[in-house]
């Protein structure tokens, strides 16, 4: 192990110990359950099927809303590029879309779609704005003197896209993508908690909340926690990987 | 084919650059533009190409309709795919010719080694002389230069004139230069 890992593994265990001192002096699980009854609790659950099925349905729902507002929002603002008028008539939507609070779309997503696709909705608006604004941003930052370039010569429209408009667009976007992806996770997880769907981490974190089960919440949390992060790892590498090629 | 401008004007921030100009250019008459810089060459070539717009007067497309002309431009500036080799740029813009014919005539303006070289690690000149290639070989009906000679020295300024008068094609040849080697197969129109 080197010097890094040591030193990050002795930080991760301070914080661990002083977690549990802290609960150890509280004396009280329902007000800070310690991480030795926060493991005991995430143990307890990884043994039952439902548990599973909940992180399974929740990871599910919320990646495919996020690839839901990534299509939607690269091919929104890809025709607003091209066409004013669609951009106009885009615009007041989208403004609304990115200023609604994202509790008032849950309560509306629930009365018209029920809770069950809540998580995939509400990512999906979520992640859509904050791509639709970055990729138009990017197709305007390219550079106009190749798209005369491209124009004049012909290019086919896969060798402007590829050539002269993605590598401008990646730059704008690869950032846009790594914060929603993490704003996917935390936003549909929160729907949840009020949607309550049946099999969804944000079930399990509501049931912990009536039941005062604290050493449940941050289990449930460590499981969502574990989820975004893995996520935007692989997104992450998606990125690095297309902006190589 | 022609290309017939009648009476165009183009201001810029209130100064004329183009006055009522009018000229004829034909396939048959490949034509070097002359003029101290400024005096609206390149104005001229984008106004032509329909990247610019004139503020009065009309181009005429004789023998084809305007749309479907088709332009081959060097620009004044190198706007070539910089994570791309010098064949791949070619390809690009002239997907029908066959990689064979693209390297061949790249090597006979360029070394073979730097053939396969990302154009960004290419010199200026070897960079013009790939958008020259490029043009000649993109499928068009009208060549378009805008100082295609800029960054090259005197022998290899003669060989990229050569070239380019071996490959017209009966194509109509309109370019801009400071240098006096086009005026020995083009007519000279000076401007003022």
């Amino acid at each position: 192990m080197n010097k890094g890992t040591v030193r990050k593994v002795l930080i991760t265990v301070f914080w661990l110990l002083l977690w549990q001192g802290a609960s150890v002096l509280v004396h009280n699980s329902i007000l800070l359950a310690g991480p030795y009854e926060s493991l005991l609790a995430l143990c307890t659950f990884a043994a039952t099927s439902s548990f599973w099925l909940s992180i399974l349905y929740t990871f599910l729902k919320i990646t495919l809303g996020f690839a839901l507002g990534l299509v939607s929002g690269v091919l929104f603002a890809s025709l607003s590029y091209r066409f004013k008028l669609f951009r106009e008539f885009i615009t007041p939507p989208v403004s609304v879309i990115k200023s609604i609070p994202v509790a008032s779309f849950v309560i509306i997503v629930i009365i018209w779609a029920g809770a069950s696709s809540l998580a995939t909705v509400i990512s999906a608006l979520v992640v859509f704005p904050m791509i639709y604004h970055n990729m138009l941003s990017g197709l305007e930052a390219s550079s106009s003197s190749l798209i005369e370039m491209g124009r004049l010569l012909r290019f086919r429209f896969i060798d402007k896209a590829r050539y002269i408009y993605f590598p401008q667009v990646l730059s704008h976007l690869q950032s846009a993508i790594l914060i929603s992806s993490g704003m996917a996770f935390k936003s549909g997880i929160a729907a949840e908690v009020i949607g309550r769907p049946l099999h969804s981490i944000g079930n399990g974190l509501y049931l912990s909340k009536i039941s005062l089960a604290t050493a449940d919440l941050f289990a449930w949390t460590f499981c969502a926690v574990i989820l975004a992060y893995l996520f935007e790892k692989a997104v992450s590498l998606i990125l690095k990987k297309g902006s190589a090629a | 084919m022609k290309i017939i401008l009648n009476n165009i004007c183009k201001s810029y921030d209130g100064r004329k650059v183009l006055d009522n100009f009018c000229y004829e250019f034909t396939s048959d008459a490949p034509v070097v533009i002359e003029g101290e810089s400024g005096i609206g060459k390149t104005t001229l070539l984008r106004i032509i190409t329909g990247l610019e717009k004139p503020d009065s007067g009309e181009i005429i497309f004789e023998g084809i309709s305007r749309e479907s002309v088709r332009f081959a431009p060097v620009f004044q500036e190198i706007r070539l795919i910089d994570k791309l080799d010098a064949v791949s740029n070619v390809k690009l813009a002239a997907r029908e010719v066959s990689d064979d014919d693209i390297y061949s005539n790249l090597n006979s303006l360029i070394p073979s080694e730097e053939l396969r070289k990302k154009v960004r690690d290419l010199s200026g000149g070897t960079r013009r002389r790939v958008e020259i290639v490029r043009a000649c070989l993109s499928p068009s009906d009208v060549l378009i230069m805008d100082e295609p000679l800029t960054g090259l020295d005197d022998d290899n300024a003669a060989k990229v004139v050569s070239y380019i008068k071996d490959n017209l094609s009966g194509r109509i040849f309109i370019t801009s230069s400071h240098s006096d080697l086009f005026e020995a197969f083009c007519t000279v129109l000076s401007l003022k």
